[in-house]
């Protein structure tokens, strides 16, 4: 009856039954006090539009720019904090003139959102393992992926704006996503300048 | 030889009975995996990392959790599972770069989305995984959005994977207790 393979058994499933109990807590209490940070500031600077010579990237316009950087982000480092993913977002939505069908009026059912196509595009990113590494003071910071019009041009499109966003991902538990900084107006994107 | 006598000891229908006993284990499992991939909406709704695309944050063997509304736009920063078409495995990336694309159907527009992923782990996107004839991901080739973490749990299935006799040794061991336990 009591056999010593019953008796480990039943010690392994109750020690991952408790084990399983006690992560489930983590994640929820973790998920239940996120932290937060004040709002840091991001600035742009010289975007700079030009024609790439690129075949495969049709219209071939592309741009890069520079920013400064200055958020504050240990206070997110709390004892289920693995890593912290920062990201420079660039969004703007597409202009009048550009693939916008013409009747798009009617409120229909499925996915609508604004009547223009937006664009997210992630201009620069950064891994944050320690918290002494996410005070993020950066000047004049260069892009690190070239941003691509997308079979139409940036020159006519909306005024874009930038935000820093963080991703907090846990030891355990459910990713968690964030803003850290805005930018204070929309920017207006250049001429293009051929290279 | 103990274990060949009470199995002749029991019977067929002791026989019958263990073998419903272990169907019946089976098919609650697949039972709760369905379940969680309705509630999920996506057709796995846990997968185990196979690469180190994505490392530090997520390495070989830990398990991911998933879903995958449709009423839900992907955002840039979002890790998504994808598979692509000419391809088995799933791919675990995240999004860096997402475009709105409206087409118009009968009584409303809908919304799809053209996606470019990158592991945080590699220096270049995606471009080159997805091939010459496509050049963006859509929303159809995504399986899920990575929502929970959980880590080393998913090794099990890797090793299990890599060796395969001890897959077919411990499916064996463990329908054979099954056969002979009593009660």
């Amino acid at each position: 009856m009591h056999s010593s393979w019953n008796r480990v058994s039943t010690i392994f499933s109750h020690a991952s039954t408790a084990l399983m109990v006690l992560l489930g807590l983590v994640a929820a209490t973790s998920y239940l006090t996120l932290p937060s940070v004040e709002p840091g500031n991001i600035e742009i600077k010289n975007v700079h539009v030009y024609v790439s010579l690129l075949e495969a990237y049709k219209p071939n316009e592309a741009a890069s720019l520079r920013f400064d950087l200055d958020v504050d982000l240990r206070p997110l480092f709390t004892w289920n904090t693995k890593q912290l993913f920062v990201y420079l977002v660039v969004d703007y939505l597409d202009g009048p003139n550009t693939t916008l069908p013409s009747s798009s009026t009617g409120a229909g059912e499925g996915l609508v959102y604004s009547k223009r196509p937006g664009n997210e595009i992630v201009v620069w990113d950064r891994i944050v393992t320690r918290e002494r590494e996410a005070r993020l003071r950066i000047e004049a910071g260069k892009t690190k992926y070239t941003l691509r019009a997308v079979g139409k041009k940036f020159f006519g499109a909306e005024p874009f704006r930038a935000r820093l966003m963080y991703n907090i991902m846990p030891w355990v538990g459910i990713l968690s996503y964030g803003t850290a900084a805005e930018s204070k107006t929309a920017m207006d994107w250049p001429r293009p300048k051929s290279v | 030889m103990d274990s060949l006598k009470g199995l002749a000891k029991m019977g067929v229908r002791q026989l019958l009975l263990q073998a419903l006993t272990f169907a019946s284990v089976l098919a609650s499992g697949l039972m709760m995996w369905k379940t969680l991939g309705l509630l999920c909406n996506t057709e796995s709704p846990i997968v185990v990392v196979l690469s180190g695309s994505m490392e530090p944050a997520f390495q070989r063997g830990d398990l991911l959790f998933l879903t995958n509304f449709p009423n839900e736009k992907f955002e840039v920063g979002d890790i998504t599972v994808y598979k692509l078409p000419h391809q088995g495995i799933p791919i675990v990336h995240r999004v860096i770069e997402a475009h709105d694309d409206f087409s118009e159907t009968f009584s409303s527009t809908v919304l799809d989305q053209f996606l470019l992923t990158k592991g945080d782990n590699n220096s270049e996107d995606d471009k080159v995984l997805y091939g010459s004839k496509m050049k963006w991901l859509k929303r159809s080739n995504v399986i899920g959005r990575v929502r929970g973490f959980l880590p080393y749990v998913g090794y099990v299935t890797i090793v299990l994977n890599d060796f395969p006799q001890l897959k077919y040794a411990l499916l064996g061991g463990l329908g054979l207790l099954a056969l002979f336990q009593k009660e």
